[in-house]
Order: C-alpha cells, then structure tokens, then sequence
C-alpha cells in the first residue's frame, strides 16, 4: 500500500484533497496556504480531510460504523455470487449512506476500484474453471457448483462492494473517533496504543523519511541499484536511531504529565436510536444478501 | 501482499482471523508481563516507523519494483513478540484508516505478515546469530531471515488462496515463492543494512545482541512446526474435495504480488499459457529445494550448537 | 536577585550526572528558581541544557547531589507530586503531542491527575484559550502549524496548572511572527519559570535572573542586567548580547 507515498517527493501530492470536502467541521481548514509544517504532517490518512465533514453518517458513534461495515462484508463474502436484486439493493444501500454522509462518490467508486485489477486477474480466469469452489454461507459445508462468467461476476462485485465498504467507513470517520470505539469495543490498550501511535506518527516519520531520501538524492543521483538498496537499509538505520530517540523523549513527556502506564480513556460517545437503526439496516441488508 | 475482501474463502479465512487473533491475545499478555511501560512506548514508535519505512521501495524485475515489509526487521531489532504487535497493527492501521486490505482478510494479511514473516525471521536470526558472532555473519544472518520471511510468507499466502479454491496448488506456490525469492533480496539488502547501521552506531538497540536462549529458540521452531502441520492438515482436507483448476495459475501470483504488494504493472515475462505451468513447476521445485536446504542448515546448526552447550556443561 | 523577597522552589545542589555510556553531563550544578521569578539558562548546544531540566521533574536522577522542590528532595515517593509542581515543555512539539487531537493530549495531564471529566474539560478549555487555540480542539496535532504546535505543547502543561513552568527552546525554529506570539504568550503567563534557551531576546524579555550552563557547568549565576550584558562572558560560550543591550550601545 506504501507505494502512494512511495512514488513521490510527497511534497505536493496531497494538495487536491482539501478541495473534495463540501463541508469541514472548522473554518481554518479553507486557508489558502496551509504552513509548509502543516502541510507535510496533515493527511495521515488518506481519507483524513473527507472526516471532517458534518453529516448524519459521521456524527454516528464510530462503534456502530464498525459493526456495520464488518456485518455487510461478511454478508457479501459469504453470500453466492450476487444476484442482480442483491447487487441493486447493496449499490443503492451504500450510495445512499455515502450521499448522506456528503461524500464525493465519484472518487470513492476510483478509490474502491483499485482492487479490481486484482480481483479481475482471477476473475478472468473464472471461465476456464470447472467448478468456483464453494460459495455458500455456510461455506465448509457444501459447494455451489457453478462457473463461468457468473464466478467472474461474483468476485469482482464481491471485492468491489467490500471495497467500497471500507472506504465509506473510512472515509466518515476520524483516527481519534475510530480509535475510541476499538477500545471500547474491548480491543487491549496496548494494541489501541500502537494504533494511535501509527496514527499520531507515520506522518512525521514519513516526512524525514522523505527528507533523507532527498539529501541522498541530491548527493548521489545516479545510485546503481546495488548501492541504492544499501544506503535504503543506512536510511532505514538512521530513521530507526532517530525514532528511538524520539520514543525516548515522548516517554519522559508521558511520564511528565503522570503517565502510569495506561492512555486515559477518551469521553465517550453514546449508542441511540441512530446508531441502532444504522446497525440495524446493515445486519438486515447483510442477512437478505447472505441468505436469499 | 494485502489481501483483499471476497478473495478468500470462508473456511480460510474465518480460521485465520482466529489463528491470528489468538497469537495477538498472546502476544499482549506476553508483552505486557515483560515490558515495560517505556518500552511499550517505544514498540508504538516503532510501529509507526514500520509503516514509514514501507516507503522504501526497489526495483524488482522487468521494470516493477517492491518495497519493504518490515516483519524481520522488526523482529531481529524488537523481537518476537513486539514485532508481531507491531506489524498487526500496521496492517489493522491500514485496513480500517486507509482501506487497503479487506476487513475479512485482515486476519489472512496477519497470518501471513505479522505472524509468520516475523516468526520465520526472527527464529533463523536467532539460530544463526551468537554473542560472539562476527559483523559479516550478522548481516548474513539478517539477509537470510528477511529473505526467508519474506519467502514463507507468500508461501502462506499461496497456500490461502489454494485453500479458497481460487488456485491449484503448485503452480500458485510456485510462481508465489519464484516472485518473493526476488523482492525478498530487496528485502534482506535492506535489513541486512538497517542491522548493519545499528551495529555501528548503537549495538546497544538490537535485540539480537542480548544472549540467546536456546529454549526460547526451540519453542519458536516448534511453533513453527506446528504452523506447517496445521497447514498441512487443511491441505489434506482441502485437496479432497476436488476444486478442478487446471490452468495456468502463475497470473495469480503474478497479479497477487503486482496489485496487492507492488501496485504496479504485471511482470511482462509472466505470458499466459499451459506451457508455463511446467516451468513454473520446476521453478518452484528449486526454490522449494533452496528453502528447505536452509531451513534444515539452520535447524542443523541450532542442535549442535545445544549439543556443544550442553557438553560444555 | 534579593533572595529572601523571593524564597526558593527549586534547588539543585551538586548534581551531577553521568550517563550509561559513561559521559558526564552534568559536572556539579548549583542553582535555584525562585518563587515567582523567571530564570533563563543559557548555553551553547550540548552544554547539558536539556539534562537539567530532565532532573527537574526527576524524569532523570542525580548520579550524585540533591534536586528539592520547597525544600523537599525529589526521590521515587515524592516525584509524582513533583510532576505535578513542575510542568516540563519539550523543545520538538511532535514529543509532547501524542495522542490523536490537540483536545485528548490537554486532556493527558489533567485525566492522569484524576479529576473528573467536568474539572477536565474545563481545565482544556481554558488552557487551550490561553494559548489562542480555542477553536482547535478538536483536531489532531499534525494538522497545526509548527507555531500552533508549540503552544498547543504549552497547553498539554498548562491545563495541569503547574507551580513552576520548565520551558526547553520556547522559541526554537518559529517563524518571526510565531515567536512574537510566543514571546507574549509568555510574557502574559506571570508564572515562576524556568526556561532554556540560545534565543538572548527571550532571555532579556521574560527573565529576571541568567544562568549561563557550558561543559555540564554553571559558569555564571545572577540578575538579567549582570549577565547579559557581560559581551566577553556570553561570547566565551557562544553566545551574543540580547537586541535590547546591543542597540543600546550603538
């Protein structure tokens, strides 16, 4: 997944973003000219400016969003390939939340159909095949014996759904939101920590990631690849010397303000009828879809 | 090597997600009896260097490139436990913040990635690497446990997708393996040189310099034994019911590798055709030879090391 | 510095400190921040600049000599109220702002401290007002400016209502107009400080007293008028006149 980071300076990449989201939670975020510093830590993930609009859908408890998404992947997954009713009820279900969540459709469905260059690979080859193994919910149990086109049909619609999915979760949910509701979903603290720090982080090292790289760059621009790989691994040596430094000195911040081994939890959000609703209507919609 | 939804079966990878989720369980007991808090806070730097680090990438073969994983390097510098902590949650951060890599197929991703890529490596360094061994031998050391973690993990992989009847055995495991055998140079090339860099300028951060338990060494092998076993098992069970894919399979790890873990075009040597199935058999037939040779080196050399030990004793 | 107008809150007396490796940082320090008075510590880098202000919320411990906060030694069973006393602002802003919005790292100090989530949110707000990020609450560090990230770093302190402010490089690498913020923001505060610094205009602006620390060393101790004006002392150790001295001169 790096390679979009990778493939860059980075330096100007991100810029286009800030023009996607109709509507943000703070005025700040129109400057024209955000700080260079800014500019090079924002977009931790690359969904991050779409978060910050207001919406119905992003005002749920990210718990509920959680659950959701999980029931309806596991209701296409586990579903035959899809009929067209099934695939009409999902398309409309999932562009209706991403409508209401005021999110730019056009380039979530790009977004989302990265995955079919892979999915179709073994999609195309479906045809060929004698049987597509087994298909049903149950899945162990019994096979759908099928094949063809209908296989190619079933897992590229499978893989785009799921896709798309993941991404409007993704997309009408900040880092700080997501990560409250997994540690409240029970996942341990450690974990959640690791994940805050992915979050809090990548950015800041990735930047001076990028920063080594330019030096190296302008030093030695024409590496062989041999040379290239090694001074990879001394910039991977540097940029973990410098971390750990940096883990250092965050821990004698922690410390500093009464850090006794466990992140305070964040206020909590609340489970209403919205969110029920909206849970409601995936486990419905997952149900219908995995069964008919 | 993000897999994503829909790809798999259920009966991989609801297995997976379980298999994963108990290691993680584990690994969190684990690391919490015997780390401290700082050290924890500094796994979850880590964790966000990890992901940073994935940035590097290189040129592979026929005009695509790879990037770096992590999983052993992490595991030679962190250790066992914290760099399966660590790369789980790279791969959860990715998942759920970035959407890349289903949700279902995040336990599958794990398994492959953050369990089997760090237990493979860390326990070749292990076996390889004493107190008193030189600098070159250390960095060989670190090529091969990259290299070989970052083999065995795209042979789980292959072994997945077979096991989801989207694959027939040789051919996926075959092309899977030839594909890894390539980025997995890229991979210890820059493993071997983050532990290089390390050893020259703080030694004192690499867990492999910390004395080495036997013990500990040959648990990991008998985890890892157990892992084949289990695999073996589903195999026998799979191949019973007959999934019938008879073709020519190597565009599956061609494009798994080129989507999922590339993001750039298919390998343009890789044609279409039955005739490549035969060479990809014989190819994988190599790899697998060069990957158990190694694999029973290291398991050689770790019993008389212990033989020595204990007649020292 | 009239010393019995202005009692002592810190101490140090003889500390030294000697890291793993073996190099000693600190080579016997004497010094006290007095109650109400702002100090500023000066040096070139590597002078042990930041090794001092970590003994001073015993986040280090003296390898030899005693650190005392109204007179009590910092050890293991004081140092959490030490903590609390003596609120410590890292010089980079990406050490001190951890957590994922600007809110939940104001939020660290205050939780840990145990009071209740109405204290909390009132301690945020008005510590994230004082700064001038009222309205960035909710968002995550990474998206501030380096300059809003600095004050935000202040805040993370603030909100724990500290008896002594330790400030490393307050004004390092902030653009010109950062830095007058900052410089006001500090001016506003009124707090007993300390604050570690190159930058001699933040040191005559906001500082009573000098200190000027070189080799592990306090090389000399008093008021703001002795120290900083002493041209050959503060250029032995790399350092220059305040603005404020130089124009005057000329």
């Amino acid at each position: 997944m790096a390679e979009r980071h990778a493939h860059d300076t980075g330096l100007h990449g991100h810029s286009h973003r800030h023009a996607d989201a109709p509507e943000h939670r703070h005025p700040h975020h129109h400057r024209k000219e955000p700080s260079r510093a800014a500019h090079d830590h924002a977009h931790a993930t690359s969904f991050e400016s779409l978060t910050y609009i207001l919406s119905p859908i992003h005002s749920l408890d990210a718990r509920a969003k959680i659950a959701a998404t999980l029931l309806l992947v596991c209701g296409i997954v586990l579903t035959p390939p899809l009929r067209a009713v099934e695939a009409l009820l999902l398309a409309s279900l999932m562009l209706g939340v991403a409508a209401i969540a005021r999110l730019p459709i056009g380039r979530l469905l790009r977004r989302s159909a990265a995955v079919l260059p892979f999915a179709a690979t073994i999609a195309l080859l479906a045809p060929l095949q004698q049987s597509g193994g087994s298909w049903n919910a149950a899945g162990l149990a019994s096979s759908w014996a099928g094949g063809g086109w209908m296989i190619t049909w079933g897992i590229l619609s499978k893989a785009w759904f799921s896709a798309f999915a993941m991404i409007v979760l993704a997309a009408s949910t900040r880092s700080a939101d997501l990560l409250a509701a997994l540690r409240r979903l029970k996942v341990p603290d450690v974990f959640v920590m690791l994940l805050s720090f992915i979050a809090r982080y990548v950015g800041v090292l990735a930047s001076q990631l990028r920063s080594l790289r330019i030096a190296l760059a302008s030093r030695a621009p024409h590496l062989s690849g041999r040379a290239l790989l090694r001074s990879s691994g001394s910039l991977a040596g540097n940029l973990f010397v410098r971390s750990y430094e940096r883990g250092e000195r965050i821990y004698q911040a922690m410390l500093s303000r009464g850090y006794t081994g466990t992140l305070p939890a964040s206020p909590a959000g609340r489970i209403g009828p919205a969110e029920v609703l909206f849970v409601m209507t995936a486990l419905l919609t997952a149900a219908a879809v995995a069964l008919y | 090597m993000h897999i994503p939804d829909g790809m798999l079966e259920a009966r991989t990878w609801i297995p997976a997600w379980l298999g994963s989720a108990g290691v993680l369980v584990y690994g969190i007991r684990r690391v919490r009896q015997t780390l401290s808090d700082g050290t924890i806070v500094m796994m979850a730097v880590m964790a966000a260097l990890i992901f940073a680090l994935q940035m590097l990438n290189f040129p592979v073969a026929g005009g695509t490139s790879g990037h770096f994983a992590g999983g052993a390097a992490a595991a030679i510098v962190l250790g066992l436990w914290p760099a399966m902590l660590v790369m789980a949650a790279v791969l959860t951060v990715q998942a759920l913040f970035f959407a890349d890599g289903g949700i279902t197929a995040l336990g599958a991703n794990m398994l492959t990635l953050a369990v089997v890529g760090p237990l493979v490596g860390w326990t070749v360094h292990r076996i390889i690497v004493r107190p008193t061994s030189s600098r070159g031998a250390r960095l060989g050391a670190s090529f091969a446990a990259a290299w070989l973690s970052c083999v065995s993990a795209a042979i789980v992989a292959a072994l997945m997708l077979w096991l989801s009847g989207r694959a027939p055995l040789v051919p996926v495991v075959g092309v899977m393996s030839m594909w890894h055998a390539l980025i997995g140079i890229g991979e210890g090339a820059i493993t071997a040189g983050l532990v290089g860099y390390l050893l020259a300028v703080r030694p004192d951060l690499l867990d492999a310099g910390r004395p080495i338990d036997v013990r500990v060494a040959r648990k990991a092998l008998v985890g890892l034994g157990a892992l084949a076993l289990v695999a073996a098992g589903l195999s026998f069970v799979a191949s019973s019911s007959p999934d019938g894919l008879e073709y020519a399979y190597e565009h599956v790890g061609g494009a798994l590798t080129d989507v999922t873990l590339l993001g750039s075009p298919m390998p343009d040597y890789l044609m279409p055709g039955i005739g490549n199935e035969t060479l990809a058999g014989i190819l994988a037939g190599i790899v697998g030879v060069i990957v158990t040779g190694v694999l029973a080196y290291t398991l050689l050399t770790a019993l008389r090391a212990r033989r020595a030990a204990d007649t020292a004793e | 510095m009239d010393e019995k107008a202005a009692p002592a809150v810190i101490e140090l007396e003889g500390v030294r400190h000697r890291y793993p490796d073996g190099t000693e940082a600190l080579r016997g320090i004497d010094l006290t921040v007095s109650e109400g008075r702002s100090l500023a510590l000066l040096g070139p880098n590597g002078a042990g600049k930041s090794t001092l202000l970590l003994h001073l919320n015993g986040i280090l411990k003296p390898s030899e000599g005693r650190v005392r906060l109204d007179g009590v030694e910092v050890t293991s069973a004081t140092v959490r109220d030490v903590r609390e006393q003596v609120g410590l602002v890292f010089q980079d802003p990406d050490d001190q702002l951890f957590m994922t919005t600007v809110y939940e790292d104001v939020a660290f100090g205050p939780l840990n401290q145990r009071r209740t989530p109405a204290e909390v949110d009132e301690l945020v707000h008005r510590a994230l007002h004082d700064v001038g990020l009222a309205d960035a609450a909710s968002r995550p560090g990474h998206h501030l400016s380096f300059g809003q990230r600095k004050r935000a770093a202040l805040a993370t302190v603030l909100a724990m209502a500290p008896r002594v402010l330790v400030l490393d490089e307050p004004t390092a690498n902030l653009d010109p107009r950062s830095r007058r913020q900052m410089l006001a923001l500090l001016a506003s505060l009124g707090t007993t400080a300390l604050i570690a610094t190159h930058d001699m205009d933040v040191a005559w602006e906001l500082c009573a007293d000098a200190a000027v620390i070189d080799d592990g060393v306090i090389v000399a101790y008093g008021p703001r008028e002795t120290i900083l004006t002493d041209e050959e002392l503060l250029e032995r150790h790399g350092l220059d006149l305040p603005w404020a001295v130089r124009s005057r001169r000329v």
